[in-house]
């Protein structure tokens, strides 16, 4: 035996011993509850689905079809693409909205043909004199 | 360009899972069926071994498909937490078919010699305890991603 003749090994190898008969009263009951629900588990697939694969092969399919599609959606490194495209899209509505209307705005605004002051309903420019 | 590395970093993974849990397993027993000692063939029960087989394969693929999605998910994800969950549970039933399949103690009738038993029980109760550990960390993991979703979600769109 190979950790017989290496003694760092079996030193190792007591140390890990010991420790495990240290958690032992920690360790069986864990064990104990673990075996308890796998039981449980075991025995239903072996009663319900211990014949042939499909169930199995509909879950793996299921899981990685659903796979893609969850990743295709929510990508993690940026907002999930059909909504974001979405919101993206409003938001350049939105800007384009306040731009133009912005500009409508702008080209309402009577200025003088000289300095290019805005003068309102006055013919003269207040700034400069002129007469428009 | 997210979703396809994510996809193919779960294809890659699913392989993995599939080599582990499927293959080497199927031929280790296959092996073992077929396995002779010094010209004496080893008398392995067909049923053990179909049992042994049915499972490998059932749970190999549970498990890859968990993989596929766990490993697919984007890291520190809440989804790749619960999915790492749920499969290493699948992974406990997996290990656990091994001992109702008869695989925990396996006995080989040499013909002409006599009887050669393997006894893997207290190794798969220690990977179960193994696996307790895994849990109680991947149910830490759903809580903590829980709690620090914002954070961990403002420091992945930086990236």
């Amino acid at each position: 035996m190979i950790y017989q003749t290496i003694e760092a090994l079996q030193i190792l190898a007591n140390i890990i011993g010991s420790i495990l008969l240290f958690l032992r009263p920690i360790i069986t009951p864990i064990g104990e509850w673990m075996v308890g629900w796998i039981t449980v588990g075991m025995e239903f697939l072996r009663d319900n689905y211990s014949t042939d694969y499909t169930f199995y092969i509909i879950i793996c399919v299921i899981l990685v079809v659903f796979g893609i599609i969850v990743n295709i959606i929510w990508p993690g490194d940026r907002k999930g693409s059909i909504f974001s495209k979405s919101i993206d899209k409003i938001e350049v509505l939105e800007d384009k909205g306040e731009v133009s209307g912005e500009k409508d705005i702008i080209d309402e605004i009577k200025r003088c043909k000289d300095c290019g002051n805005p003068i309102g309903d006055s013919e003269i420019c207040p700034l400069c004199g002129a007469r428009n | 360009m997210g979703s396809v590395k994510n996809m193919v970093r779960g294809t890659i993974f699913t392989a993995i899972y599939v080599v582990i849990t499927i293959v080497i397993p199927l031929a280790t027993f296959t092996l073992l069926f077929n396995f002779v000692i010094q010209g004496l063939p080893l008398d392995f029960e067909q049923q053990d071994y179909n049992n042994v087989v049915f499972w490998i394969v059932a749970f190999g693929l549970m498990i890859s498909g968990f993989a596929f999605f766990t490993f697919s998910s984007p890291k520190q994800s809440i989804r790749r937490a619960i999915f790492a969950l749920i499969q290493v549970l699948v992974n406990c039933l997996y290990l656990w078919s091994y001992k109702f399949s008869g695989a925990a103690v396996i006995s080989f009738i040499i013909v002409d010699f006599g009887v050669m038993t393997l006894n893997v029980q207290q190794m798969i109760l220690m990977y179960m305890g193994l696996y307790f550990l895994t849990i109680v960390l991947k149910v830490y993991d759903i809580i903590d991603f829980t709690i620090n979703r914002k954070k961990i979600r403002e420091n992945r769109m930086k990236e």
